[in-house]
C-alpha cells in the first residue's frame, strides 16, 4: 500500500521540483533520469508483489471505495506503468547524454511519468481521466520539444485532435456516472450491466473513440504521421512508446473490464476495425521513404494487432493484446530512438527492431506474433489467420526495405558523423532487452495471463 | 523498389577488365582470425555431434516458457546428427575456403578487411541455428531456428553492399523464406489448439488424420518447400547467388536449403496422415527437378548452373517423402548426405576458378584441366557424384532414390530416369565447358586453401563410393525418424539387373543424349526459362511489390495532413461509429423527454442564448467577435449551473470564464492581425478566412454536424436513463460532516477527491511550462 | 499603450486590496459556504490581470515587484499540497488521510476550522495564482514571438512538412 503512493509521489514531487529549474543544465538532466530509474525500481517491486500476491489497492483517505478515490496496482496496470516507465527512462537518457535542448523537458518528461503511473494505477474512473490528463497536457507540450516550425506543427495538431479525445473521454465519464451513479471502476461495472443497452453502448463507443484516437487506429489515425514524423526522436520513442499505451490499456481495461458485454457485442466491428488498421498502417508504410514516417504508419498497423486481439476477447486474445502492446512499445522507442543515429551498434538496433515489427525470432515480436496467431486460431478464422500472415509480410517488407537504405546505402557522404557512443550504446541495450524478451518471454507472458484472468474472472 | 525481371545478369564478383591480382597466401591465411574461429568452432560441433551420435544420441529437455508450453528440447537423434553433422562437417571445410576466399574477394573490390565482422559471425551463427535446427524437437523452437538461418542468409547474400543486385536479391530471400515459414508458426498453433503440445514426438503420439491435421501438414509442407526452394517459391535462390562463394556452398547448398527437407524429414509423420499433402509433394518435387534441371541445361554464369541444380536435386528429396514409406524415407536421408558434399564441392568449384581467372560464366570459361588438374580432377569427382555415376557416393543415392521410385508406381520410375538423366546432362556440361576444351583465360594459380576442402569432399565422396556403410548407417538411423519406424538402409554394387541398375543405365544414356545434341536441350531450357520470366512466380513477386508501392503511394496521396481534416477526421467516424451504435440497439423508450417547472423556465431561455452564441462562434468572421460570443457561452452556462443549485460551480465558473476571456484577447491582441497569403509564415487561426481546400466549405459544416448529432444522442440517451439511487452524490452529503465539512463540493475537493484535485492543478502548472516552453524558451519568468 | 487608461490604473489598485479579502474570505468561509482555494486564487489572479491590463506588463511587473516569485509560489503551492496530501505516508495510512481524524475535535478560529484540508486549500490558491500571474506574464512575453518565429502554415495546408 505505501510502495503504491510512493511510486506516485516519486515522479510528482520530483517533476514539480524540476519544472522550476533550468533542465538544460546536464545534472539536472541526469536527476530526472535517475527519478524516472527509482521510479523504474519502485515499479518493478511493485509489478513483482502484484504477480505473486495479487492486487494491491489502497482507497483515499480511508473512506469507503467510491467517495474516497480507488488506487488499484493489478497484473494489467503494472505492466503497463513498468513498461511505459521503461521508454521515459530511455528516452530521457537519451536526451540527457547530449544534453536537453529546452529547459522544461526534464521536467515534463517527469511528470509525464508521474500521470502515466497514476493512470495506470487508478480504480476510478474519473481519477483516470485527471492523470489522463496530466499525461496528455505533458506530452502537447513535450511534442512541441525541439521547437523548430515541424515540432510546432506536429504539436499543434497532436494537441488539437487529441483535446478533443479528451473532450470525448471526459463526456463519456460524465455519461458512465449518469448512467452508473459511481466512479469506482468496480462499482462502475456492476452498475453498466443494470444500465439500459442504448446509453451503455453509446457510452462504450465514446471510450472507445477517446482511445483509438490516443491510439491512431485507422480511421482516428490521421494526426498521427504528422506528429510522430514531424517531432524528435526521442519524443516520437516516448509518444508511441509511453503515451500511446494509454489507448492500448484503456481499450483493455474499458472494453474488457468496465463493458464486456458492449465489447463481447461490438466484437466483430473492432476486429474489422483492427484488421483495416493492420492493413492499412502495412501498405501505407511500404512506400514511405522518411524513416519516421513509416515509423509511424508501421504503429497505426501494429496497433490493429492489439485492436484485433481485444476483439477476440477471452483469455488468450486478451492476454495477446497486452503482451503485444508491451512489444509493441518497446519496438517502436527502440526504431524512433535510432531513427536519428549514425552509426556502428545502430544498424543491429534497428534491425533487432525490425525483426521485432515483423515477427521474426529471436526477437520478441516472435512471441507476440506467436500469441497473436494463437488468438486467431481460438477464434477460429482463418480470415484473422491470414490477415495476421499478411501484416507481418507487409511489415517485413517495409522494415527491411528502409533498413537497407539506410544502412545498406554505398555511403556517397561516407564523412556521416557518427553519433556519441552513449547514446549508441543505449539503443544497443534497449535492442537487447527486445532480444531478450524474444527469448525467454515466460516473465512478461505470465504478467498479461494474469492481467487477461482479471477480466476472465469479473465477467464470469 | 522495382525489382527486374530475372535476366542473366552478371554477377561477377569480380571486375571482369583487371585481372584478378595475385594473392599473396600470408595475407590470406594469417590475416583471417575470425575465419579460423569460425573453422574451429564448426569443427568442435562436429566432434561434438560426431561423438554424440556414436555414444547413441543424446536429448536434453528444459522448461522455456512453461506457461507458453515452450520447451527447449533438442534431440541428437539419427535425423539431428544427419543434419548438424553435415552443417559442422561441411562448415568446417567452408569456412576453411572461406578464410582465403574473403580475403581475396575484399581485397579485390578494395573492401577494408574490418568487413570480415559482417560476415564470420554470422555464418557461425548460422552453423550454429543449424544444429540447433537438426536437433529440436519443439515446433516453436524450429521455427526459432528456421528463421534465424533465414536472417543469417539475408546479411550473406547482402554482403556485398555496392551491389543493387544483392540488395534486392537479399530482401527476395528473406521475405520468400521468411513469409513461408509463418506458415509453420501456423501448423503449430493449429496443432496446439488441437492437441496441446508443440513437442514433435508427442504430436507424432497424438495427431490422427483429419482437416486440422491436412491444414497444418500442408502449412508444414509450404513451409519446408520454400526453404528449400521448390516450385514455385524456388526464385529466390538463383537470386542468392548474389552472396559470396563461400555462402553459396554452405547456405544455399548444403545447409540452409537443407533446412526445408529436414523440416518435410522431422515432421513427416505428420505429413504422412494425409494423402493430399503427400501427392502435393510429389507434384511439387517433380515441377522442381524438372524445371530446375532444365533451366540448368541452359545457364552460363556457374553459380546460377549450380543453383537451378540445387533447386532440382531438392526436387528428388521431395519426391521421395511424396512416396513416404521406409524405402523413401532412408533414401532421401543418404541423398542429402551425398548431396550435401557434391554440391557444396561444386560451388567451391565455381569460387576457386572465377578467383583464378576473373571469370564467372561458362562462355568464357574453358580448358582448365590443363592448368588445374588437381581441380579438375576433384570437381569431376563430385560431378560425378552429382550424377550419380559409380565409385561414388552418389551412385548409391540415385541407387536408393531409384529404388524408391520403382516402388511406388511406374510414374515415378519415369520421374527418377528422367531427372538423372537432366542431371547428368546439366553437370556435364558444366564439367566439360569448365575444364575440357580451348584454355580461353589465363589464370592465376589457386590457392591451395581453395582446392583443399574441394579435394577433401572428393576424396569422401569417393570412398563412400567404395564403403557406402559409412553413410548407410547414418542415413538409416535419419530415415527411421523420418518414418516414425525402423528402416534399413543397404546400398550397395550389384552386378544384376535390377530395376534400379537399369534405371541407372537408361537415365546415363539420356543425360548422354542429352550432352550430344545440345541445341535442342538449349533451346527448350531458353524457351522455359522466357516463360518462366513472362508468367513465373518471380514475375508475380515482382508485380506484387510493386502492386503494393503502387496502391501505397495512391493511399498516401489521399491522406489528409492539415489540421481541419485531422480533427473532422476523427470527429466523422467518430459519429458514425455512434450512429452504428445507435442502429444496433433498441432506442424505443430509451429517449425520454421530461416536462419544465419552476426555475426551468429561467434556464431554457438561457440555453437558447447559449445555442445562438454557439452559433455566433462558429460564423464568427472576426477574433474578437469569436471569443466574446464564446465568453457568452461561459456566462450562460455559469447562470444554469447557479439555478440548479451548484453555486460553487458557478463560481467558478464565472471566476475563470473571466479569466479564460481576458488571456483569449491578450493571446489574440499578440498574434498577427491576419494571415496574410504572402507571409506565410505565421502561426494564424484563420478564422471564416479564404478555404482553400476544395470541398471545405461543406466538409467544416458536415464533420460538426455528424458530431453533433452523434453527441446529442450519446448525451440524451444517457441522460435519459433513470437516476441511480442511492447515487455517490448522496454519499459524499451525507459524509461531508464526518470529514469536519459543511460545503460538500469544498470537502470534495480537499478530502473526498482531494486526489483528483491534485492532478488537476498539475494540469495547470503543466500547461503554463507549456506556455513559457513555446514563448520563453521554458523560462518561466 | 503609450497613453495609459488612468481609470483603469486607479480602479486596478484599488480593487488590488479588496480582491485579496475576497479571496481570503472565500479560503475561510470555504467549509461552510460557497468559495475554496481555487475560486479564490482566481479572484486574486484577476486583480492581477487587472494591473496588467491597466499598467501594461512592465510597469505592472515594477508596481508589483513581488509578482516575479510567481513560479515559487506555484511550484511551493503544489508541494504543500503534495505534501498534504502524501504525508500519511509516513505513519503508513492512506494517503489524503487528513488530521484531526473524522468525528475528533477540531479546532476553530471564528469560521476557520484548523485541520490539515485548509492547508491544502492554500496550496491550491498558492499554486492558482501563481500559474495564472505566470501565464500572464507569459502572455505579455509573447509579444513579438509569433513574427519571429518562421512558423509554417498549420492549417488547411496540404502540403506540409511530411512529404520526404
Amino acid at each position: 500500500m505505501t510502495l503504491l503512493a510512493t511510486v506516485l509521489l516519486v515522479p510528482w514531487v520530483a517533476g514539480a521540483l524540476l519544472v522550476g529549474l533550468d533542465g538544460r543544465r546536464r545534472p539536472l538532466a541526469w536527476s530526472a533520469v535517475a527519478v524516472l530509474a527509482v521510479g523504474l525500481v519502485l515499479l518493478v517491486a511493485l509489478t513483482v508483489r502484484v504477480a505473486s500476491a495479487g492486487p494491491v489497492q489502497l482507497v483515499t483517505g480511508g473512506w469507503p471505495a467510491g467517495v474516497g478515490i480507488v488506487l488499484r496496482a493489478d497484473a494489467l496496470g503494472a505492466t503497463f506503468a513498468v513498461v511505459s516507465q521503461l521508454v521515459l527512462l530511455v528516452a530521457a537518457a537519451h536526451e540527457a547524454i547530449p544534453g536537453p535542448r529546452a529547459r522544461s523537458f526534464p521536467g515534463l518528461v517527469v511528470l509525464l511519468a508521474a500521470g502515466l503511473t497514476g493512470l495506470f494505477l487508478t480504480g476510478d474512473v474519473f481519477n483516470f481521466y485527471v492523470f489522463f490528463e496530466v499525461a496528455m497536457t505533458a506530452s502537447y507540450a513535450l511534442a512541441a520539444y525541439g521547437g523548430r516550425p515541424r515540432q510546432l506543427r506536429a504539436a499543434l495538431v497532436f494537441a488539437a485532435v487529441n483535446l478533443l479525445g479528451s473532450f470525448i473521454f471526459l463526456l463519456s465519464v460524465a455519461g458512465t456516472y449518469r448512467i452508473t451513479g459511481s466512479l469506482a471502476m468496480a462499482d462502475v461495472a456492476d452498475g453498466v450491466l443494470r444500465a439500459g443497452a442504448n446509453a451503455g453502448l453509446l457510452v462504450a463507443v465514446g471510450f472507445f473513440v477517446a482511445f483509438s484516437t490516443k491510439l491512431g487506429l485507422f480511421p482516428f489515425h490521421f494526426w498521427l504521421p504528422t506528429v510522430y514524423a514531424g517531432s524528435r526522436p526521442a519524443v516520437a520513442a516516448i509518444l508511441s512508446g509511453a503515451v500511446a499505451n494509454i489507448g492500448g490499456y484503456g481499450l483493455i481495461r474499458f472494453g474488457a473490464g468496465i463493458f464486456p458485454a458492449q465489447l463481447r457485442m461490438a466484437a466483430t466491428a473492432l476486429v474489422v476495425l483492427g484488421a483495416a488498421s493492420i492493413v492499412y498502417g502495412g501498405v501505407l508504410a511500404v512506400s514511405r521513404g522518411d524513416t519516421a514516417e513509416l515509423l509511424a504508419y508501421s504503429a497505426i498497423g501494429q496497433v490493429g494487432y492489439v485492436l484485433v486481439a481485444v476483439g477476440v476477447g477471452g483469455p488468450v486474445g486478451l492476454a495477446a493484446a497486452v503482451f503485444y502492446s508491451v512489444v509493441n512499445a518497446l519496438n517502436k522507442a527502440l526504431l524512433f530512438l535510432t531513427a536519428g543515429l549514425r552509426g556502428p551498434l545502430v544498424a543491429g538496433a534497428f534491425v533487432v527492431g525490425a525483426l521485432s515489427v515483423a515477427g521474426v525470432p529471436p526477437a520478441a515480436g516472435f512471441v507476440g506474433k506467436l500469441t497473436l496467431f494463437r488468438t486467431g486460431v481460438a477464434a477460429g478464422s482463418p480470415a484473422l489467420v491470414v490477415l495476421l500472415l499478411v501484416g507481418s509480410a507487409l511489415s517485413l517488407l517495409y522494415m527491411f526495405m528502409n533498413y537497407q537504405r539506410q544502412f545498406w546505402r554505398s555511403d556517397p557522404a561516407a564523412g556521416t558523423t557518427v553519433s556519441p557512443l552513449p547514446r549508441r550504446a543505449l539503443v544497443a541495450v534497449l535492442a537487447l532487452l527486445v532480444l531478450a524478451l524474444g527469448l525467454w518471454a515466460e516473465p512478461l507472458w505470465q504478467l498479461s495471463q494474469q492481467a487477461a484472468d482479471l477480466f476472465a474472472r469479473e465477467s464470469g | 523498389m522495382g525489382d527486374v525481371p530475372a535476366g542473366h545478369e552478371n554477377l561477377a564478383t569480380a571486375p571482369e577488365s583487371s585481372a584478378p591480382p595475385a594473392p599473396t597466401r600470408r595475407a590470406s591465411r594469417s590475416g583471417d582470425r575470425q575465419g579460423w574461429a569460425s573453422c574451429a568452432l564448426a569443427a568442435a560441433g562436429f566432434v561434438v555431434c560426431l561423438v554424440g551420435w556414436l555414444q547413441g544420441g543424446a536429448s536434453s529437455d528444459w522448461p522455456w516458457m512453461p506457461s507458453l508450453d515452450l520447451r527447449l528440447s533438442f534431440a541428437l537423434d539419427g535425423l539431428g546428427a544427419l543434419y548438424a553433422l553435415l552443417a559442422t562437417g561441411i562448415g568446417v571445410l567452408v569456412f576453411a575456403y572461406g578464410t582465403a576466399y574473403l580475403s581475396l574477394h575484399l581485397a579485390h573490390q578494395e573492401r577494408a578487411t574490418a568487413e570480415r565482422w559482417r560476415f564470420w559471425p554470422w555464418m557461425a551463427l548460422f552453423a550454429a541455428a543449424m544444429v540447433g535446427l537438426a536437433t529440436a524437437q519443439d515446433l516453436v523452437l524450429l521455427f526459432l531456428f528456421f528463421d534465424v538461418t533465414a536472417v543469417c542468409s539475408y546479411f550473406l547474400i547482402g554482403f556485398d553492399r555496392d551491389e543493387q543486385q544483392a540488395h534486392r536479391a537479399a530482401l527476395m530471400a528473406l521475405l520468400v523464406t521468411v513469409v513461408s515459414a509463418v506458415a509453420l508458426l501456423i501448423a503449430a498453433v493449429l496443432l496446439y489448439a488441437e492437441y496441446g503440445t508443440f513437442s514433435i514426438p508427442e504430436l507424432v503420439d497424438r495427431v490422427d488424420s483429419g482437416t486440422t491435421t491436412t491444414v497444418a501438414a500442408a502449412l508444414l509442407a509450404v513451409a519446408g518447400l520454400g526453404k528449400s526452394a521448390q516450385v514455385p517459391l524456388h526464385f529466390w535462390l538463383p537470386r542468392a547467388m548474389a552472396a559470396p562463394t563461400p555462402v553459396s556452398a554452405y547456405l544455399h547448398s548444403a545447409a540452409m536449403v537443407a533446412a526445408g527437407v529436414l523440416l518435410l524429414g522431422r515432421v513427416h509423420p505428420l505429413l504422412a496422415r494425409s494423402d493430399a499433402v503427400l501427392t502435393g509433394l510429389l507434384v511439387v518435387g517433380t515441377a522442381s527437378i524438372v524445371v530446375g534441371g532444365v533451366l540448368a541445361l541452359s545457364q552460363d554464369v556457374l553459380k546460377q548452373v549450380l543453383a537451378y541444380s540445387t533447386i532440382s536435386q531438392y526436387g528428388y528429396v521431395v519426391v521421395l517423402y511424396g512416396i513416404g514409406g521406409a524405402t523413401a524415407s532412408g533414401a532421401a536421408a543418404f541423398y542429402v548426405l551425398a548431396h550435401g558434399i557434391a554440391k557444396s564441392a561444386l560451388f567451391m568449384t565455381a569460387g576457386a576458378v572465377t578467383m583464378a581467372t576473373g571469370q564467372d560464366r561458362l562462355s568464357r570459361l574453358g580448358g582448365l584441366g590443363r592448368r588445374s588438374p588437381l581441380l579438375a580432377a576433384a570437381a569431376g569427382v563430385a560431378a560425378a557424384n552429382l550424377a550419380g555415376l559409380p565409385l561414388t557416393a552418389g551412385f548409391f543415392k540415385d541407387e536408393l532414390f531409384f529404388e524408391a521410385a520403382h516402388g511406388a508406381g511406374s510414374v515415378t520410375t519415369v520421374i527418377a530416369v528422367l531427372a538423372a538423366g537432366l542431371t547428368l546432362a546439366y553437370i556435364g556440361r558444366f564439367w566439360m565447358l569448365l575444364f575440357l576444351g580451348r584454355p580461353r583465360t589465363d589464370p592465376s594459380p589457386v590457392p591451395r586453401l581453395l582446392t583443399a576442402p574441394i579435394t577433401v569432399l572428393a576424396v569422401a565422396s569417393v570412398l563412400v563410393g567404395v564403403v557406402p556403410q559409412l553413410f548407410a548407417g547414418l542415413a538409416a538411423d535419419a530415415g527411421s525418424v523420418t518414418n516414425a519406424a525402423p528402416v534399413d538402409v543397404s546400398p550397395g554394387y550389384h552386378l544384376d539387373a535390377r530395376p534400379a541398375n537399369l534405371m541407372a543405365l537408361s537415365a546415363w544414356a539420356l543425360g548422354v543424349l542429352v550432352l550430344v545434341f545440345p541445341g535442342t536441350a538449349r533451346a527448350g531450357s531458353l524457351a522455359l526459362a522466357r516463360a518462366g520470366d513472362r508468367i513465373g512466380p518471380q514475375r508475380i513477386y515482382t508485380r506484387l511489390l510493386r502492386a503494393s508501392f503502387r496502391l501505397s503511394g495512391a493511399l498516401h496521396a489521399r491522406e489528409v495532413l492539415d489540421l481541419r481534416s485531422s480533427v473532422a477526421a476523427v470527429l466523422v467516424p467518430a459519429g458514425l461509429l455512434m450512429a452504428l451504435a445507435f442502429a444496433a440497439t433498441p432506442t424505443v423508450g430509451a429517449y425520454a423527454v421530461g416536462s419544465p417547472a419552476g426555475s426551468d423556465w429561467l434556464i431554457l431561455p438561457l440555453l437558447g442564448l447559449v445555442l445562438v452564441a454557439a452559433c455566433v462562434t462558429a460564423r464568427a468572421g472576426t477574433r474578437l467577435g469569436m471569443v466574446l460570443a464564446l465568453s457568452v457561452v461561459g456566462f450562460a452556462l455559469a447562470a444554469v449551473y447557479a439555478l440548479n443549485s451548484a453555486p460553487d460551480v458557478a463560481l467558478v465558473a464565472v471566476v475563470v470564464e473571466t479569466m479564460i476571456t481576458l488571456v483569449f484577447l491578450a493571446a489574440l491582441a499578440r498574434l498577427p492581425r491576419a494571415a496574410s497569403a504572402a507571409r506565410p509564415g505565421h502561426l494564424h487561426v484563420d478564422v471564416g478566412a479564404e478555404a482553400p481546400l476544395r470541398g471545405a466549405r461543406w466538409r467544416n459544416p458536415l464533420a460538426a454536424g455528424v458530431a453533433g448529432l452523434a453527441a446529442l444522442a450519446g448525451i440524451w440517451g444517457f441522460l435519459s436513463e433513470p437516476d441511480v439511487t442511492p447515487g455517490l452524490a448522496e454519499e459524499l452529503i451525507r459524509r461531508t460532516p464526518e470529514a469536519h465539512g459543511q460545503d460538500v463540493v469544498t470537502v470534495t475537493i480537499t478530502d473526498f477527491r482531494g486526489l483528483d484535485t491534485l492532478a488537476e492543478i498539475t494540469v495547470l502548472l503543466i500547461a503554463v511550462v507549456g506556455v513559457a516552453t513555446l514563448v520563453r524558451k521554458g523560462r518561466l519568468w | 499603450m503609450s497613453r495609459p487608461y488612468v481609470v483603469a490604473q486607479v480602479v486596478a489598485r484599488l480593487l488590488w486590496g479588496p480582491s485579496v479579502v475576497v479571496a481570503i474570505s472565500l479560503i475561510v468561509k470555504g467549509y461552510t459556504d460557497v468559495g475554496d482555494g481555487f475560486a479564490a486564487g482566481v479572484v486574486v489572479a484577476l486583480g492581477l490581470a487587472l494591473f496588467y491590463v491597466a499598467l501594461g506588463a512592465s510597469a505592472a511587473e515594477l508596481a508589483l515587484p513581488f509578482l516575479r516569485y510567481a513560479p515559487r509560489l506555484m511550484i511551493t503551492g503544489l508541494l504543500l499540497c503534495l505534501g498534504t496530501g502524501f504525508f500519511p505516508l509516513l505513519s503508513g495510512e492512506p494517503i489524503f488521510s487528513h488530521l484531526p481524524e473524522p468525528g475528533a475535535h477540531v479546532a476553530t478560529v471564528g469560521s476557520l476550522e484548523l485541520f490539515t484540508p485548509l492547508l491544502f486549500d492554500l496550496g491550491l490558491f498558492l499554486l492558482v495564482v501563481g500559474v495564472l500571474t505566470v501565464l500572464l506574464h507569459q502572455l505579455a512575453g509573447l509579444k513579438g514571438v509569433a513574427e519571429d518565429l518562421a512558423v509554417p502554415p498549420v492549417d488547411d495546408a496540404p502540403t506540409g512538412g511530411r512529404r520526404p
